[in-house]
């Protein structure tokens, strides 16, 4: 049972290696002109389809200069050809740099009207409309600028301060008028849709492939993230999120999709450092130069990726408590920033997202009572980092961070919890809403000593199946599920005697009181 | 002297390598954590029996010592100095009178089981658990009251009984402060005092025919040492 366990973590570490292996050299020719890059990679389920199911077809396209991975649980494949056409379709509208495109037209119009197709004026309201709710930190004018960085030849030319100056004078996304499918823009300025139009496309294949009839079908525009339905088992898709210090397709956090859009915008994807100073492809509006602020990258989750794509250029340029406020007044759109410093901040819905990983609640609108529970939990991000099975095989495998939850409400998603209890911490751990969920608990002592256990989550419970402490008792003390945790011993905990390591398992409503009350006491 | 310091401690760190060896917690279906025999307290039972208290206490300290640090954590000589040390305090208390300490700690023990019986009553479905609790509380009462030998080792399963459960309380009591728990004395210490009682009774057992087979001939015993 043991072995079995383990030997399961192991290929899913594999599995998850070998496809971040991959989707890292699938990234590498995608080096050309898009300026807003995601950086969500789809990662290993593990989990093949079950017999009789249909199987998972893939195919793959190099559109927009961007690589495109259509997978789809299906017995058409075909569908999957038609949807790499429509990107090509797509493309011939949307690139700024292909002859006769809408855009092209546009930008050589020297102030003239041009007519556009529909899709084309959608995007642009769209477009435009993001700006207008950024306050300009999206801006689809930007190209003057963006057209002056070259962030894909590995050379590191810095454009003249001057020429970023004039060039920014012309980067207003207020000058542009959509009357229908009539679009004028004042001679000169320049539009660039690299922000948007991946979103959009991503869309528009996903409501294609849908409307044929898939039913459970990822999608990966180089980075842009969609899906349609769960996986064929009922379990959201995992999507990776990229470490912000390495570009190779290494996963720092790992986030669910529950058949809607998640979209990353960071800094290390297109861009170079020159003394010192990291330029990348995410230009501020006003100066034309990259915005430097503490983020490193911003992941969107939402329904629709065209927003996302969208949102996270705005919230990336807005920064950590703008961009915040910003994706919090925003129904429907929840944000994770990741500072260079590692550190990452969520906004208030955002723990449905998060399958593995630490990060840090944005403050609410309203003023926040600082609990103890609170600076426990922030306290337990920072000594609990909680690591993936290391192996020779899986260089590539997740650093996985350990979420603790200080305030679990009723309303929560969840189907229960774990109090983990550890060195003066507390936490609730929430169990996952399907499926099977490992997670590691490294506490690291000041001596170097690591303290290690692991567990394995299911929607009813948990079990200790690995543990680096003398005896291993705490393994033999069984699975507590919602269930048998009255006829235990131990009652509702696993305990971990050497490591100082209690865990308990909460029903949700249980938690949600717990929590309540370990705030009131931090308060008093 | 020092020899036989030397070879009480190495006999204890060997019995402790051995409790640990016997993976009882998982031999009980793994209902609680961290259950031992502690052979290694037939040492410290002959220690308080033909020795002084101060040998006694030294024993004690260099075993926890010593044996937490070869094999353990700093975590493991916390738990084992705080159930070492009341286990101590307790057997020199009754070793005098095994009988009324036993009689004591069993008393204790049944109550403490009893509770959590009644407070659990689903416990009850779980065989296993109700004889295993209920036979250590009458083994406790039973060897309690049946001091086996007269003479200077007189009651020396009374007094193991009455050292277990004191070695377990002052464990768990360590263990639900650095915890910051108290759910521990509810659930974990009723379970541990009971098994406390049993295994208690049995070193206590193999302590006193240790003990009397070695005093058959004390004198050539000395000549070794």
């Amino acid at each position: 049972m043991m072995k079995k366990t383990i030997r399961n973590i192991l290929m899913t570490m594999l599995a998850a290696g070998l496809l971040a292996g991959l989707c890292g050299c699938g990234r590498q020719p995608e080096t050309k002109e898009t300026p807003e890059t995601a950086a969500a990679t789809e990662t290993a389920t593990g989990t093949a389809a079950p017999s009789g199911e249909p199987a998972r077809q893939t195919r793959t396209g190099f559109y927009l200069d961007t690589v495109i991975t259509l997978s789809a649980y299906t017995d058409r494949p075909e569908l999957l050809d038609g949807g790499l056409e429509l990107c090509a379709a797509y493309e011939k509208m949307l690139s700024r740099t292909i002859e006769g495109s809408d855009v092209w037209k546009i930008n050589h119009a020297e102030g003239e009207t041009v007519t556009v197709s529909p899709e084309t004026a959608e995007l642009l309201r769209a477009a435009a409309e993001a700006g207008e709710l950024s306050g300009g930190a999206f801006d689809l004018t930007i190209a003057p600028a963006s057209t002056l960085w070259d962030f894909r030849s590995g050379e590191k030319k810095i454009p003249s301060a001057q020429a970023l100056a004039e060039a920014a004078k012309l980067v207003d996304y207020r000058k542009i008028r959509i009357e229908g499918n009539n679009v004028t823009l004042p001679a000169g300025m320049m539009i660039d849709l690299g922000g948007i139009a991946k979103g959009y496309i991503a869309d528009a294949v996903k409501n294609s492939l849908a409307e044929k009839g898939i039913g459970s079908a990822i999608l990966s525009f180089g980075g842009n993230i969609v899906a349609i339905g769960m996986k064929p088992d009922g379990s959201p898709w995992k999507v990776g999120i990229q470490d912000i210090d390495e570009p190779t397709g290494k996963i720092m956090m790992t986030s669910l999709n529950f058949g809607g859009s998640t979209v990353t915008s960071g800094i290390y994807e297109r861009g170079f450092e020159a003394d010192g100073v990291t330029y990348h492809h995410i230009l501020d509006s006003k100066t034309g130069w990259p915005v430097q602020n503490e983020l490193a990258s911003v992941t969107i989750f939402s329904e629709s990726s065209m927003w996302g794509d969208a949102l996270s250029t705005a919230a990336f340029a807005l920064g950590t408590e703008a961009g915040g406020r910003l994706i919090e007044s925003i129904d429907g759109a929840e944000a994770l920033f990741i500072a260079r410093d590692r550190s990452a901040y969520g906004t208030s819905g955002i723990g449905k997202y998060i399958a593995e990983g630490s990060y840090t609640p944005l403050p609410q609108a309203e003023p926040a009572k600082a609990t103890e529970a609170e600076q426990a939990e922030a306290e337990a991000e920072r000594t609990d980092a909680v690591e993936a099975e290391g192996t020779d095989a899986a260089e590539a495998a997740p650093e996985e961070t350990l979420v603790l939850t200080a305030r679990v409400r009723e309303s929560d998603p969840a189907p229960g919890y774990i109090l983990v209890q550890c060195a003066g911490i507390a936490g609730f751990l929430a169990l996952p809403e399907a499926g099977e969920k490992t997670q590691v608990i490294l506490q690291r002592l000041d001596d170097g000593t690591e303290w290690r256990n692991v567990i394995r989550m299911t929607p009813e419970g948990f079990c200790m199946t690995e543990a680096n402490c003398e005896g291993h008792d705490c393994i033999e003390e069984g699975e507590v599920t919602l269930a048998n945790r009255q006829e235990r011993i131990l009652e509702n905990m696993v305990l971990c005697l050497p490591h100082q390591l209690m865990l308990n398992l909460y029903s949700p409503e249980e938690a949600a009181e717990l929590s309540e009350r370990l705030a009131g006491n931090g308060g008093e | 002297m020092v020899a036989r310091f030397g070879l009480l401690t190495a006999l204890a760190l060997v019995l402790g390598l051995l409790d640990r060896a016997i993976p009882l917690t998982a031999l009980l279906g793994g209902a609680a954590p961290g259950i031992k025999l502690g052979l290694a307290n037939t040492v410290l039972l002959y220690a308080v029996y033909l020795m002084d208290w101060q040998s006694a206490a030294f024993l004690m300290l260099v075993k926890v010592l010593l044996s937490g640090f070869l094999f353990g954590s700093l975590t493991a000589i916390l738990y084992s100095l705080s159930g070492g040390i009341l286990s101590l305090l307790v057997m020199l208390a009754v070793r005098k009178r095994p009988a009324a300490g036993a009689l004591t700690a069993g008393l204790l023990a049944a109550a403490a089981d009893a509770a959590l019986l009644i407070r659990n009553p689903q416990l009850r479905g779980q065989r296993l658990w109700c004889v295993i609790l209920i036979a250590a509380a009458c083994i406790a009462c039973f060897i309690a009251g049946a001091a086996i030998r007269k003479g200077k080792i007189r009651g020396v399963p009374g007094t193991s009984i009455a050292g277990a459960i004191a070695h377990n309380v002052g464990q768990v009591l360590t263990a639900s402060a650095v915890l910051g728990t108290p759910q521990l004395l509810t659930t974990y210490l009723p379970v541990l005092v009971g098994v406390g009682a049993a295994v208690g009774a049995l070193t206590g057992i193999v302590a006193e025919r240790v003990m009397h087979a070695l005093r058959i001939n004390p004198e050539k015993l000395k000549e070794q040492k």
